[in-house]
């Protein structure tokens, strides 16, 4: 375990549990350390997030918290301990595919796998929200979202370090600072937090499952045309501040996220909800999980699924298994249909843009 | 208070939620859910979808009363059978009992008292006598 850096009060702790065999540490923890291992009596895995107290043994929020929200959307907790004055930890199983960010990057999610995913997201989400509960995650992003895969795709909301009750009067509190790329627009000019914020930072989630272009881990990939420029010519100690100024005003102007990059299934419907959930103005924003969950619900159960393998589109009946894929023959695009994936029938002609209507309206029963 | 009138036609509840504050003064809470249908009743995952978002529609309101209109199930005037999907989907859900109102109640209900909530679309009547009648009953 390559944990050298990690407190030597955690770092005995761990080796010297009898009843869980800890196997992994992970440095993907911001605040907290994290371990991995596997529980014996019970045979299952579980995760243990370490976290500091203070001088008078508060520190406890986020484990209460968890343990106060039950709910299938969202991490179920198992234990806290203190081991120290100033350390505990707190015992979660741990999920298979880890973080969504991580499940994106290794996996073809479809656009109903990706739509359920953020429907799952949505309903735990309400948990927090919904009276008297009043709660507003404000740190929501890929590598918050939990996913076990052992059976269909499981979805959590974690990582509840930053949540804030509203106050029973006031619909904001103050935004959390963490991950600039997920500040919403009223983080930045006001500095304010709401369960439209929730909602915002779930619609970028919704654009990043479905393919959206969102280059987290090199954000000046943003930059184009003279800002590049511009970029490329500052010295290293000017570049952060003015690639995160730039990145500010995209958001603030509402083009951070560019729905051309999405695949050609993610019709204009789709780009609307995504839209909708993202747009500058708070109140033009679904305004409730509620309200998101039905949107996506209503376009779930007119389309097929779709999704991109070796660069071509595929797509799927779900009720009857039929499969269809978009191929270029000849200099034309077409679209075929087979009902086993090994014989295909030529069936659709046009662009891609026709085709993909045609698929989605195609009832492939007659 | 707040509460959720619903009528079911076929494939499609109509919803209508409302709040009377402590002023007597009612705000319409429904949102998107003015109604929410379904579009193959033999698709699995499309009922399961259904019942959670139905489901989450309600935990966001937290009504202290939820009924749905009574339809008959037998003769020549019976309803659809997919509506009868739809409504055990809505009775499963536990924070509150779901009730059921027939229409003679309402029609009773009504020749005595008036509606003090207009609704925004004709469809929605229904939704909206029994969401009245909800709230003053
Ligand atoms: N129970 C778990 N199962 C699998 N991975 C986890 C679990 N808990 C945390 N992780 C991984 O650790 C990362 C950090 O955990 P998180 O709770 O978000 O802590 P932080 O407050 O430090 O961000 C997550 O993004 C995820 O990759
Ligand atoms: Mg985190």
């Amino acid at each position: 375990m390559k944990d050298d850096a990690v407190n030597p009060i955690i770092r005995k702790f761990v080796r010297n549990q009898n009843d869980i065999d800890i196997d992994r540490y992970s440095s993907k923890g911001g605040f907290g350390e994290l371990y991995f291992g596997k529980r014996n009596v019970f045979d299952d895995r579980v995760a243990l997030k370490f976290y500091e107290l203070d001088a008078h043994g508060n520190g406890h929020e986020e484990a209460q918290l968890l343990k106060q929200i039950n709910h299938e959307n969202v991490l179920p907790i198992i234990d806290a301990r203190v081991i120290d004055d100033k350390i505990a930890y707190y015992l979660t199983p741990e999920m298979s595919g880890g973080d969504l960010q991580n499940v994106i990057d290794n996996y073809i999610i479809t656009s109903y796998v990706g739509i359920t995913v953020v429907q799952k997201i949505l309903t735990g989400l309400n948990e927090l929200h919904k009276e008297p509960n009043r709660m507003v995650h404000r740190d929501l992003k890929t590598f918050n979202i939990l996913v076990d895969l052992q059976d269909g795709v499981k979805t959590y909301l974690a990582d509840f370090g930053t949540i804030k009750k509203l106050g029973s009067s006031s619909s904001s509190v103050t935004a959390s600072q963490f991950t600039f790329l997920y500040r919403t627009p009223e983080a930045i000019t006001s500095n304010q937090h709401l369960i439209e914020s929730d909602i915002y930072q779930v619609g970028i989630i919704l654009y990043q499952i479905l393919g959206g272009n969102f280059p987290m881990n090199s954000p000046y990939q943003w930059l184009k045309g003279r800002h590049k420029k511009k970029y490329d010519s500052l010295d290293f100690w000017q570049k952060d501040a003015y690639l995160s100024n730039y990145l500010n005003e995209l958001i603030i102007k509402g083009r951070l996220l560019d729905l051309n990059s999405l695949p050609k299934y993610v019709d204009n419907k789709l780009k609307t909800i995504i839209r909708t959930a993202t747009r500058q103005d708070p109140n033009r924003r679904y305004q409730s999980c509620a309200d998101f969950i039905k949107a996506l619900f209503d376009y779930q159960k007119v389309v097929k699924d779709w999704w991109v393998d070796n660069n071509i589109v595929h797509g799927k009946c779900l009720k009857r298994g039929c499969l269809y894929r978009i191929v270029s023959k000849g200099g034309k695009l077409i679209a075929e249909t087979s009902k086993n994936g090994t014989i295909w029938r030529k069936k659709f002609e046009g662009d891609i843009h026709s085709l993909i209507k045609q698929i989605n309206e195609h009832n492939c029963a007659k | 208070m707040k509460v959720i009138g619903i009528e079911i036609d076929n494939k499609r509840a109509i919803c209508y939620a409302v709040e009377k504050d402590n002023h007597g003064s009612y705000i319409n809470l429904t949102g998107k859910f003015k109604s929410l249908s379904i579009k193959d009743d033999y698709e699995n995952s499309e009922l399961r979808n259904f019942q959670s978002t139905i489901h989450t529609f309600f935990e966001g309101i937290v009504p202290q009363r939820i009924a749905v209109l009574k339809r008959q199930t037998k003769g020549r005037f019976a309803s659809s059978a997919v509506s009868f999907k739809l409504e055990g989907l809505i009775q499963c859900y536990e924070d509150v009992e779901v009730e059921f109102v027939s229409p003679q109640t309402l029609k009773a209900y009504y020749k005595k008292n008036g509606c003090s909530i207009s609704p925004q679309h004709n469809y929605q009547d229904k939704a909206v006598q029994l969401a009245n009648y909800l709230l003053n009953t």
